[in-house]
C-alpha cells in the first residue's frame, strides 16, 4: 500500500526531520516500508496558463495553435489536444521548464508553426495515465501560478509491505497510519472532519435497507445524495489518488476511492435512478426469490458465473453489486448522474474472501473487507463522504436519509493487564506510566484498578480496545504486549539468557541416523548427495517407461507434468544421472528423501473414523524416507557390472550397520512375489532384494539394458533403493563382545566344485549342516567360473576357520579336520576342485 | 700334492683369496651380491673357513701364523662387505636425493560430497544441540490442520495468501513451512520443550534465479515458564553469532505471522558492509534473516500446552537462503539441479566459510 506524506499531514503534524526518519520509524515499530519515492521534484517552472485564443493549424487538421497567458507573457503553442478551448485553464510548460520526462522544454517548430511550450496532459505531469487531452485545471488559480502548488505535486510516497498489514484493518488507510505516527512521535492526531450525524438524518429514508443474511452482512449504511455531478475531481485530489496508484475517474467515484484510501472503509456509489430499495442477500436467496440466471455482470463489463454463497446487494430482488467485491454494470454512476445512493457497509470477511477467490477478483475493496473491518467505520466514512462532497459541491443535499441496518455491531473489548505481566513477557522493566501513555496514544482507554496508585510496583489496568482494533487484531492481553513493546522499541530490550532446569535431551533418531548414512555414503563410497524434486517429471517417466499404479497428485501443480508425487526416488535420480553423464564418465549419486503414496484402502477406511489419524494425515497418506544410490560408469564388462553390484551390496550392508547394528541379507528377487521385479529399470537377472532381520528394505539392480538407449552410449549403471522407514520394524542389535581366541586359530581354504546355478545362499545352507568341535566359522572368499572346470560347474572358495580353547592345534588335528570335512562334503556330492 | 699342506702354499692361497674377495666386493652392486660373497668365503663351507678348518693338519710351528693370517682375512672380508653395503646404501640415498620428487600430487581416489543443505543444516543442528535443543522431523506431505489451522490460520484467513500452497486434497498439502512441526512437537513432547526441525518446504511459485518452489527451512520452538522477548533476542543473537562465526548485531522489528504474538522480522547487520550499505543488503545495512515471534496462546492451546503457565518463542530460519549466503551461491536453482559440477564441490565437511 502506498502512503502520501501530504495526505498524512492532513491528520498529524510531520516536520521535515520526522519525515526523513519516517520510513525507519514505521519499519521499526509498525510495518515495513519497502520504498520511498520523492515525487514532483522534477517539475520546474510549469505554470497555470489561460488559453486566450485558438486557431486551426495551417497544414495539420489534428493540431491547433493556441495563445496561452502565463501571467508574465502570452505564449504561442501548437497543441494536439481535442479538448482545448478558449478560456480554459491548463498546466503549461514554457521554454526552459522541466517535466518528469522532459528535462528541458525547448522552442520548436511543428509543421512550420512556432511552438514555445507544452500544454500538459496528466501523464506529462506524472499524475496518471490520461493523455488524450490537455488537463483542465478546475482549482482556484490564476495564470502564472506554479503548477506544483496548484496541484500539490510535491509529495513523498512510502510503499508499505502489504504482508505486514494482514492483521491491521485500521492501517489500510492514511488515517490509521497518521494515528501510528502520532503515537510514535508524541504529536496529537487531528480529529477527522465530517458532517454531523443530524445532517445525514435531514431527509426521510426514501431508500430502505433490509439485510436478509445477517451472518454475512454486519452493517449496511445507505445515504441518498442529490445535486451532485460527475465533474472531474479537484486537481489536488487527483494528484493524491494518482500518487498512491488509483486512477482518477470522476469526482463521485474518486471520492469513494479517496475515503477508502483514507479510512480503509470501501464505499460504493450507485446511480440513484437504479435503486429504490436495498436488500442484502446471498445469490442463492436471490434465486430463491425468483431471479433467473446464474450470472452477474460487474461494472468492468465482465459477465460472471455467481456461486450461490456470494453475498449480493440487490435493488429489491435484482442484484446490483457483489457485496465487498465489485459493483454492477446495471447501476454504475454514469456521466449524466446527478444523484447517488451511497453504500458504506461491513461484510463478513470470510464470505467476501470466498466470493472474491471463487471469482478470481481480488479488488482493493475485498482486500480490506477480508481483514475484518469495524462496523463503526461504515458510518464514519458516510459522514466523511458527505463532508468532503460539500467541500467541492456545497449544494449537495441528502434526498434519502441514513438507512442503517447493523445486525452485528463491532463492540469494544475489555482486557485486564498489569505492569508485571508486561515486563515479564517483554523481559525488561517497562514503567507503568510508559505503558499507559503508549496505549493511550494508540486509542486504547486505560483505567487503573490498583487502589495503591502510582507508588505500587504492580499496576493493574482495565483496557478498553477501540473498535477499529477490536475486530480481530487485539483480543487477548498478549496482543497488548505487542502494542506496548513495539512502540517502546524492541531495540530497548536487552538480550537475556534463560536459566533452565537441567534435564536429558532426547534426540529424534531419524535425522541423526540419516545424517550418518549420508556421511558414510559420501566418505566411504565416494557418492555425491543431490536433491531432486518431490514430484515426477511425467515426460521423463514416459521415456523410462515408468508408471505407478497408486499415486498422490497435486491439484494445482502449475505445470501439469509435475503433478505426480514421487513414489520412488529412482526416476528423478536417473534423470539427474542423464544430465551428468555429459560431463563425467564415472560418478556415484545418492539422495535421501521422502516418497509418498496413498494409505492402503482398508487401513484408510478404518482410520477415517479415527479423528486423530485424519488430522495427522496418517489415514490418508504414507510418507516414507528412502535412500537411492546410483553408480554410473562407462563400459559393459561383466566385471564392471558385478563390481558395481558389489559396491551397492557393501553400501546396503553399511546402511544396516548404521541404522540397527544389523547385517544385510541379499535374496533372489522373484517375479511372482516381488513387485519391484516389474519396475522398468530393474534388470531381469542382475538384481536382488535387500532385507535385514527378515524385514524387506529394498533392492539392488543393474539397470535394465532396455533402458540404456536413453543414456549416453556405452554407459551403464547399478541402482539401489532402500526404504529407511522400514527400519522402524527392525530391532536394534545389541553390541556384542567375544574374547579373542587364546590359542592361534587356523584358516583353511577349500575350493568347492558346485553346479553353476547353485546360489551361495543355498550352498551356505548346506554348509550350515556341518558340525565339528574345532569349527569356528566359514566365510566366502570368491567364485571362479573360468577355464579348466568341468562343464556346468563353478568353483566356490570358502575359508574355514578352526581352533581350540585349550591348546594349539597339531598338524595331525588339522589334517584330521580337513579329511572329516572333505568326506562330509563328498557325502553331499560336493568335490574339491 | 699330498701330505701336510705347505705353509707357503697356504699363505699364497690366502693372499689369492684376499685379492679375489677384495675385487669381488668392490664390484658388488647390491646387498644380495655381497651376501653371496659372504657365503662364498665365510660360511661353513666358505673358502676362508676351509683354510681355517684345514689348520689341524698344518705343522704346529706355522699353525699359529697361518691361523692368524686366515682370521685377519676373515675379518677383513667381513669389514669390506659391511663397508661396501654402507657405500651402496649411500649411493642409493644420493640417487634418491637427486631423483625423488615429493611435490607430485597424490593419486586421487573418488571422494563423494554432501549436499550443501546437509552440511549447513548439520552445523545448525550441532549449534542447537549444544544449546539443549532436540532435533525432530515431521512429514512433508502435511495436513491443513498442522500447516495452517493449528497455527492460528483458519480457512479463509488472509494470511494464507502469503503462501501459495500445493494442494493434494482438501486435507493434504505440501507443507509451506516447517512451522507445521510446532504443534506436532508439543503434542508429542509436551512442555517445557525446545526443539528444532529442519526440512523441505514447498511454495507454488515460478522458478528463477532467486525463487524456488522447493526449499529448506529450519524451525525452532522453545516453550517454558516465563519465556520473554529478551530471551528470544538472546537465543537468536547467540545462535547467529555461532552460525556466522562473528559477533552479529541483530534488530527486531514488527512482522506479522498468525501463529506468533508479537511477531517479528529479525534483521542482522550486513556482514559484508558492516552496516554501511552495499548491494547485498539493498543499501540498508541490514539483512532480513529470521521471521520469529512469541508463540500465540492459541497455538500453545492447540499443542495441549496451558498458555497461563507457559510461554515460548518460535523462529523460522531460511536454510536455503543461509546456504546461499554462506557459499556465495547466486542462483538458487543450483541446489536442486543434481549437477555434480556444482554440487560435488562441497565435499563432506563444513567449508567454514562466511
Ligand atoms: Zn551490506
Amino acid at each position: 500500500m502506498k502512503l502520501s506524506l501530504n495526505w498524512l499531514r492532513d491528520h498529524v503534524d510531520i516536520d521535515d526531520k520526522t519525515a526523513e526518519q519516517l520510513p525507519e520509524l514505521l519499519t521499526m515499530s509498525t510495518a515495513e516500508v519497502e520504498s520511498v519515492e520523492h515525487l514532483g521534484r522534477d517539475i520546474r517552472n510549469v505554470v497555470a496558463g489561460k488559453v486566450v485564443s485558438l486557431s486551426p493549424h495551417p497544414t495539420s487538421s489534428k493540431l491547433s495553435v493556441i495563445q496561452v497567458d502565463i501571467g508574465s507573457e502570452v505564449v504561442q503553442s501548437v497543441c494536439g489536444a481535442p479538448n482545448v478551448r478558449v478560456g480554459m485553464m491548463i498546466p503549461f510548460a514554457p521554454c526552459a521548464s522541466s517535466l518528469p520526462d522532459v528535462e528541458c522544454v525547448r522552442a520548436a517548430e511543428i509543421d512550420g508553426v512556432a511552438s514555445n511550450g507544452i500544454a500538459c496532459s496528466q501523464r506529462e505531469l506524472g499524475i496518471g495515465d490520461a493523455h488524450e487531452g490537455v488537463f483542465e485545471l478546475t482549482d482556484e488559480c490564476k495564470p502564472g501560478d506554479s503548477i506544483t502548488d496548484v496541484l500539490k505535486l510535491r509529495d513523498t510516497v512510502l510503499e508499505i509491505d502489504n504482508k505486514s498489514l494482514t492483521h491491521r484493518p485500521d492501517l489500510w488507510g492514511h488515517y490509521g497510519f497518521a494515528r501510528e505516527i502520532a503515537a510514535l512521535t508524541g504529536r496529537p492526531l487531528r480529529p477527522l472532519e465530517m458532517s454531523e450525524l443530524e445532517g445525514l438524518m435531514s431527509a426521510d429514508v426514501v431508500v430502505p435497507v433490509a439485510v436478509d443474511d445477517p451472518e454475512k452482512c454486519y452493517r449496511y449504511c445507505a445515504l441518498g445524495i442529490e445535486g451532485v455531478d460527475t465533474r472531474p475531481s479537484p486537481g489536488w485530489l487527483q494528484t493524491r489518488l494518482a500518487y498512491v496508484g488509483m486512477r482518477p475517474i470522476n469526482f463521485i467515484v474518486d471520492l469513494t476511492n479517496y475515503i477508502m484510501l483514507e479510512l480503509g472503509q470501501p464505499m460504493h456509489a450507485f446511480d440513484s435512478n437504479m435503486i429504490q430499495a436495498i436488500r442484502v442477500m446471498t445469490f442463492g436467496q436471490v434465486k430463491a426469490a425468483g431471479y433467473s440466471g446464474s450470472t452477474f455482470t460487474t461494472l468492468d463489463g465482465v459477465e460472471r458465473e455467481m456461486p450461490d454463497t456470494a453475498l449480493m446487494i440487490c435493488n429489491h430482488y435484482e442484484p446490483v453489486a457483489i457485496a465487498g467485491v465489485m459493483g454492477g454494470e446495471n447501476s454504475e454512476v454514469e456521466p449524466s448522474t446527478t444523484a447517488i445512493l451511497l453504500e458504506s457497509a461491513t461484510f463478513d470477511p470470510v464470505s467476501v474472501r470466498r466470493t472474491a477467490t471463487a471469482l478470481g477478483l481480488r479488488t482493493e475493496a475485498c482486500m480490506r473487507f477480508e481483514k475484518s473491518l469495524d462496523t463503526n467505520m461504515a458510518l464514519i466514512a458516510t459522514r466523511r463522504f458527505l463532508y468532503l462532497t460539500r467541500q467541492v459541491i456545497p449544494t449537495a443535499t441528502v434526498y434519502s436519509g441514513l438507512a442503517d441496518a447493523e445486525p452485528k455491531p463491532t463492540r469494544p473489548i475489555s482486557l485486564s493487564i498489569d505492569s508485571e505481566y508486561v515486563s515479564r513477557y517483554a523481559g525488561t522493566e517497562i514503567p507503568p506510566d510508559r505503558i499507559e501513555s503508549i496505549l493511550t496514544s494508540l486509542g486504547f482507554t486505560l483505567k487503573r484498578k490498583d487502589a495503591n496508585g502510582r507508588s505500587a510496583t504492580k499496576v493493574c489496568w482495565d483496557v478498553e480496545v477501540p473498535t477499529y482494533r477490536a475486530t480481530k487484531d487485539v483480543t487477548l492481553p498478549v496482543d497488548l504486549i505487542e502494542e506496548v513493546t513495539r512502540v517502546y522499541g524492541y531495540g530497548n530490550i536487552e538480550p537475556k539468557s534463560k536459566a533452565v532446569a537441567l534435564s536429558p535431551i532426547h534426540q529424534d533418531e531419524h535425522i541423526e541416523l540419516h545424517y550418518r548414512i549420508k556421511q558414510m555414503l559420501s566418505a566411504s563410497f565416494g557418492m555425491s548427495e543431490i536433491h531432486t524434486y518431490s514430484w515426477y517429471d511425467k515426460d521423463w517417466n514416459r521415456e523410462i517407461d515408468h508408471k505407478d499404479d497408486s499415486v498422490l497428485t497435486i491439484a494445482n501443480p502449475g505445470i501439469s507434468k509435475y503433478d505426480t508425487l514421487r513414489r520412488h526416488l529412482v526416476p528423478n535420480l536417473l534423470a539427474a544421472a542423464a544430465r551428468n553423464e555429459g560431463y563425467f564418465d564415472e560418478f556415484r549419486l545418492f539422495e535421501i528423501g521422502s516418497v509418498y503414496h496413498p494409505a492402503p484402502k482398508d487401513a484408510k477406511t478404518a482410520a477415517l473414523h479415527d479423528e486423530q489419524a485424519v488430522r495427522r494425515g496418517d489415514a490418508l497418506r504414507i510418507e516414507d524416507t528412502h535412500v537411492c544410490c546410483i553408480v554410473h560408469w562407462k563400459g559393459r564388462s561383466e566385471k564392471q557390472e558385478d563390481g558395481a553390484f558389489d559396491i551397492l551390496k557393501q553400501a546396503a550392508w553399511a546402511v544396516c550397520e548404521q541404522m540397527r547394528n544389523t547385517t544385510a541379507d541379499f535374496e533372489v528377487m522373484d517375479e511372482q512375489t516381488a513387485p519391484e521385479a516389474s519396475l522398468s529399470w530393474v534388470h531381469p537377472v542382475k538384481r536382488c532384494l535387500v532385507s535385514s532381520s527378515g524385514i524387506k528394505l529394498g533392492y539392488i539392480t543393474v539397470i535394465n539394458p532396455r533402458l540404456l538407449d536413453r543414456f549416453v552410449q556405452g554407459a551403464n549403471m547399478a541402482i539401489m533403493e532402500l526404504n529407511l522407514s522400514a527400519f522402524a520394524d527392525v530391532p536394534m542389535a545389541k553390541p556384542s563382545f567375544a574374547e579373542p581366541p587364546r590359542y592361534p586359530e587356523v584358516s583353511l581354504d577349500f575350493s568347492l566344485l558346485v553346479d553353476l546355478s547353485m546360489r551361495y545362499r543355498a550352498l551356505s545352507e548346506v554348509l550350515d549342516g556341518f558340525s565339528h568341535d574345532l569349527l569356528r566359522s566359514i566365510s566366502y572368499v570368491d567364485t571362479y567360473t573360468g577355464a579348466g572346470l568341468p562343464q556346468g560347474k563353478k568353483s566356490v572358495t570358502i575359508a574355514v576357520t578352526i581352533g581350540s580353547d585349550d591348546h594349539t592345534l597339531s598338524s595331525q588335528e588339522i589334517d584330521g579336520f580337513s579329511n572329516a570335512f572333505i568326506s562330509w562334503l563328498a557325502d553331499r556330492g560336493i568335490s574339491l576342485r | 700334492m699330498t701330505g701336510q699342506p705347505n705353509g707357503e702354499d697356504l699363505k699364497q692361497k690366502l693372499s689369492e683369496l684376499d685379492q679375489q674377495a677384495t675385487a669381488e666386493i668392490a664390484e658388488a652392486k647390491s646387498d644380495a651380491e655381497l651376501d653371496q660373497i659372504r657365503v662364498k668365503y665365510l660360511s661353513k663351507k666358505g673358502e676362508v673357513t676351509a683354510i681355517l678348518r684345514s689348520l689341524g693338519s698344518v705343522s704346529p710351528d706355522i699353525r699359529p701364523q697361518i691361523g692368524a693370517l686366515a682370521n685377519d682375512l676373515r675379518n677383513k672380508i667381513e669389514e669390506a662387505i659391511e663397508r661396501r653395503k654402507s657405500e651402496i646404501l649411500q649411493q642409493k640415498i644420493e640417487m634418491e636425493r637427486y631423483a625423488f620428487d615429493p611435490t607430485v600430487p597424490p593419486t586421487r581416489t573418488a571422494t563423494g560430497s554432501l549436499h550443501p543443505i546437509t552440511i549447513v543444516s548439520r552445523e545448525l543442528e550441532d549449534i542447537f544441540r549444544g544449546m539443549g535443543f532436540t532435533v525432530v522431523d515431521g512429514p512433508e506431505l502435511e495436513t491443513d490442520y498442522y500447516n495452517f489451522e493449528a497455527l492460528n490460520t483458519p480457512k479463509e484467513h488472509p494470511a494464507r495468501d502469503m503462501q501459495d500452497t500445493y494442494w493434494v486434497s482438501d486435507i493434504l498439502l505440501l507443507r509451506t513451512q516447517t512451522s507445521a512441526c510446532q504443534v506436532r512437537a508439543m503434542e508429542k513432547l509436551g512442555a517445557p520443550l525446545r526443539i528444532i526441525t529442519p526440512g523441505r518446504c514447498f511454495r507454488n511459485e515460478d522458478i528463477d534465479a532467486s525463487h524456488e518452489n522447493t526449499f529448506f527451512q529450519l524451525e525452532g520452538l522453545l516453550v517454558d515458564r516465563d519465556v520473554s522477548i529478551a530471551n528470544l533476542i538472546y537465543v537468536m543473537k547467540t545462535m547467529l553469532s555461532e552460525v556466522f562465526k562473528s559477533d552479529v548485531t541483530v534488530r527486531l522489528r514488527p512482522g506479522y505471522f498468525p501463529f506468533v504474538e508479537p511477531g517479528f522480522e529479525l534483521d542482522i547487520k550486513c556482514l559484508i558492509c558492516s552496516g554501511e550499505g552495499c548491494p547485498t543488503c539493498g543499501r540498508s545495512g541490514w539483512v532480513e534473516l529470521v521471521p520469529c515471534g512469541m508463540v500465540h496462546p492459541n497455538v500453545l492451546r492447540y499443542g495441549g500446552v496451558d498458555p497461563e503457565e507457559f510461554s515460548g518463542f518460535a523462529f523460522g530460519l531460511g536454510l536455503t537462503r543461509l546456504v546461499m549466503m554462506k557459499y556465495g551461491i547466486s542462483d538458487i536453482r543450483v541446489l536442486n539441479s543434481g549437477d555434480l559440477r556444482s554440487l560435488s564441490q562441497f565435499g563432506i565437511i563444513d567449508a567454514q566459510s562466511s
